[in-house]
């Protein structure tokens, strides 16, 4: 381990960090900010960054040109961060981003919008007793509606 | 002549339940960005809507009730879809059964105002805003 990991390993619980990434597949810095719920957008930046330095997140650049152009960085779990979670978790098959993978910029804000939608009911959980998310499902096999449809 | 089924699938982009004050609610959800045209989005309602109609949320997911949302991008476009939903019945009545809003609500520093009255239903005649909770 050289000295940049063991900083990264001391200074906080970033295998727990790994493990919330995994969940949502992609995540911004303000995201990570509003999960944690940390005061400073520089400490979710900080968290993100050091764990991408480190191999752990592949790092992709989102980019929007209106009058100018606006960009926001997206996170997601490199094979070392994958290779991490089975390690500390025992996590298996998870899915993680190659460094040639890309994204489509439609896949991505697509993505971070329901990201962003979840985020909320689950801080909405954190915050009222009396509210609870009891299931959040997205994989294809677990939300499909089946039609039947007459064809003639 | 002859017919036959064909099974199709729908793919929404969520499917989740909540319980507040010791209730459940069933939502789909689909988080539209204005990327499809409107006919396409139709063709999708009406399709959720035979759905329900057919017990689909019983058989494919053993829940009795469910709402249908959906988020997307501005004021124009959900007035766009919301007119979509009002032809998935039959004399342009609309449904309850779809609810909307925009991203403008959504955001991750104020979870709570998501449960704030920000949901319009598909009906024609019922411009008020509900609570997901309602």
């Amino acid at each position: 381990m050289n000295n940049s990991q063991k900083t990264i390993q001391q200074s906080h619980n970033y295998d727990q960090v790994l493990k919330l990434i995994s969940r949502y597949r992609y995540i911004t810095i303000a995201q990570l900010q509003a999960i944690l719920g940390l005061q400073g957008y520089q400490q979710a930046r900080k968290i993100l960054f050091d764990l991408w330095e480190n191999g752990y997140l592949e790092r992709l650049v989102l980019t929007r040109a209106t009058n100018k152009i606006h960009y926001k960085y997206v996170f997601a779990l490199s094979r070392k961060g994958a290779r991490q979670l089975l390690i500390s978790f025992g996590l298996e098959k998870i899915s993680y981003l190659r460094p040639k993978d890309q994204r489509s910029t439609v896949f991505l804000e697509h993505t971070l919008l329901i990201n962003d939608f979840r985020i909320c009911l689950e801080g909405l959980q954190r915050r009222q007793n009396d509210f609870e998310l009891t299931s959040w499902k997205q994989s294809k096999q677990q939300v499909k509606v089946t039609l039947n449809t007459t064809i003639q | 002549m002859s017919y036959y089924y064909r099974r199709q699938h729908l793919i929404p982009d969520a499917l989740f339940t909540i319980r507040i004050k010791g209730k459940e609610h069933f939502f789909l959800m689909e988080m539209d960005r204005g990327t499809i045209s409107a006919k396409r989005m139709f063709t999708r309602y009406k399709a959720y809507y035979d759905w329900w109609r057919s017990g689909g949320p019983k058989s494919d997911f053993g829940i009795a009730s469910i709402r249908i949302l959906t988020v997307t991008v501005n004021e124009k476009r959900m007035d766009n879809l919301i007119r979509c939903c009002y032809s998935v019945k039959d004399g342009s009545q609309g449904s309850a059964l779809f609810w909307f809003t925009t991203t403008y609500h959504i955001d991750v520093f104020k979870p709570r105002k998501l449960l704030d009255r920000i949901w319009l239903k598909a009906l024609p005649e019922d411009h008020s805003l509900y609570s997901l909770i309602d």
